[in-house]
């Protein structure tokens, strides 16, 4: 027998197996695999329910029961208008076998490199970098955080067929490897949930309800804060609030309403906006139906501020001592 | 271009074949072996099933294509077909 010990691969981790196999048994009929090649193949298409019904010459019913299957296992999420797009996942688990098999030297050529050509690549993986450096500053160090979210760029870019969603596809895919990864060496990462909360200028209510909640939960929380509109400067009135009620409210500025903030979180508030907040699956959505301060007296705004402190303290009472993040 | 109807029936088998855990555990363990084949009994001792059990998973593979299987002397050895090797990859990723 030989002494050197034969190196073999770490099996992966019964759960993964289990999941995996999970979603690719969901691909094993080949009408669904048909439907998650064809979505994938058309990415500019509308794919709803009767499109793509009619491209497949199939029944409705058997798209629209393939289409539920292959979103309960994370291979397809709809948007707000009902279509349907492939996750991060199925791009970088299933993508190039969606492709029909043997395509010419110039098509797999040009799959490769169209998303590589934008100028704006390496900006777009600073900002991911930086937003999932801060949401797993306790875990890991913004090299570990880089090279994931770099790598998970590449291989979106070389399977996805399309480079409009590779952004907001790398994020969740990073997120999900980091996650995992964090899981998997035991680092404490649940138990520090991510709320965002949003309203139209990012200057009133959703700052104060950040303001308070950072207050209260310190670092057991994650807060941010985004606008639909965002406004130039935060509502003074609003700091005055605060201020009187001992929460500070620093170096706060009005932030756009990107998918990227709202995909890195669990939870999330919106405020008189919610038609401009894109739904993401695993994500807790509340609206909480709120007055806005804009033009609104010291006075009003106490009642406003009074309301959201309260309504604060019970989505902190629902977040729980051990809770966790829903970010799967 | 989107899979067709032949195509993604054969695809279909495919996955049929890799729908399995303890497959997808196999499949991980010898694409992660530095020398690129593994036998049945490191597979068996590393997931502490019998050899009888994973001799079965792996003749599903083989029957496929994804695995090539290679008897020297007294023990059998797998490793990933060439071909089917990024595939395998990725569905493991």
């Amino acid at each position: 027998m030989s002494k050197v010990p034969r190196t073999i691969g770490r099996p992966l981790d019964p759960e993964a197996a289990r999941a995996r196999a999970h979603q690719i048994s969901a691909l094993t009929d080949p009408v669904t695999l048909r439907l998650l090649s064809l979505i994938a193949a058309t990415p500019e298409s509308p794919h709803s329910q009767n499109w793509l019904a009619s491209a497949l010459v199939l029944p409705a019913a058997t798209v629209s029961g393939a289409l539920l299957d292959l979103a309960a296992v994370g291979l397809l999420a709809s948007d707000l208008r009902g279509q349907y797009q492939l996750t991060a996942d199925a791009w970088v688990c299933f993508g190039r076998l969606l492709a029909s098999p043997g395509p010419s030297e110039t098509e797999q050529k040009s799959a490769v490199t169209a998303p590589t050509q934008t100028d704006a690549v390496p900006g777009v993986i600073a900002r991911i970098v930086d937003d999932l450096s801060y949401r797993f500053s306790s875990t890991f160090s913004q090299e570990t955080v880089a090279r994931y979210v770099t790598e998970s760029y590449s291989l979106l870019a070389e399977r996805a067929q399309i480079v409009r969603f590779l952004p907001s596809l790398t994020a969740k895919f990073a997120t999900d490897r980091l996650s995992a990864l964090a899981t998997v060496e035991g680092l404490v990462l649940r138990g520090t949930p991510e709320v965002l909360f949003v309203c139209v200028q990012n200057a009133g209510r959703s700052q104060m309800a950040a303001a308070i909640l950072r207050q209260l939960a310190g670092d057991t929380v994650h807060v941010r804060t985004a606008g639909s509109a965002p406004a130039a400067a935060v509502n003074s009135i609003v700091v005055e609030a605060l201020d009187e009620i001992g929460i500070p409210l620093a170096t706060e500025f009005p932030k756009p309403l990107t998918e990227e903030v709202v995909q890195a979180a669990d939870y999330v508030i919106t405020m008189g906006c919610g038609d401009a907040c894109p739904i993401y699956p695993g994500r807790r959505y509340m609206d909480w139906d709120l007055e806005d301060p804009v033009g609104k007296s010291l006075e009003e705004v106490r009642l406003i501020r009074d309301e959201i402190s309260a309504r604060v303290h019970a989505l902190l009472a629902e977040m729980g001592p051990g809770v966790q993040p829903a970010i799967r | 271009m989107p899979l067709d109807r032949t195509s993604a029936e054969l695809l279909a088998r495919t996955l049929r074949a890799v729908a399995d855990p303890t497959r997808l555990q196999l499949l991980s363990m010898i694409a992660g072996a530095q020398s690129g084949e593994v036998t049945v009994g490191d597979l068996a001792k590393t997931l502490g099933m019998t050899q009888p059990t994973i001799t079965h998973h792996l003749r599903i593979l083989v029957d496929d294509g994804l695995l090539v299987r290679e008897q020297r002397g007294r023990q059998v050895w797998h490793s990933i077909a060439t071909s089917r090797k990024s595939a395998i990859l990725d569905l493991l990723r």
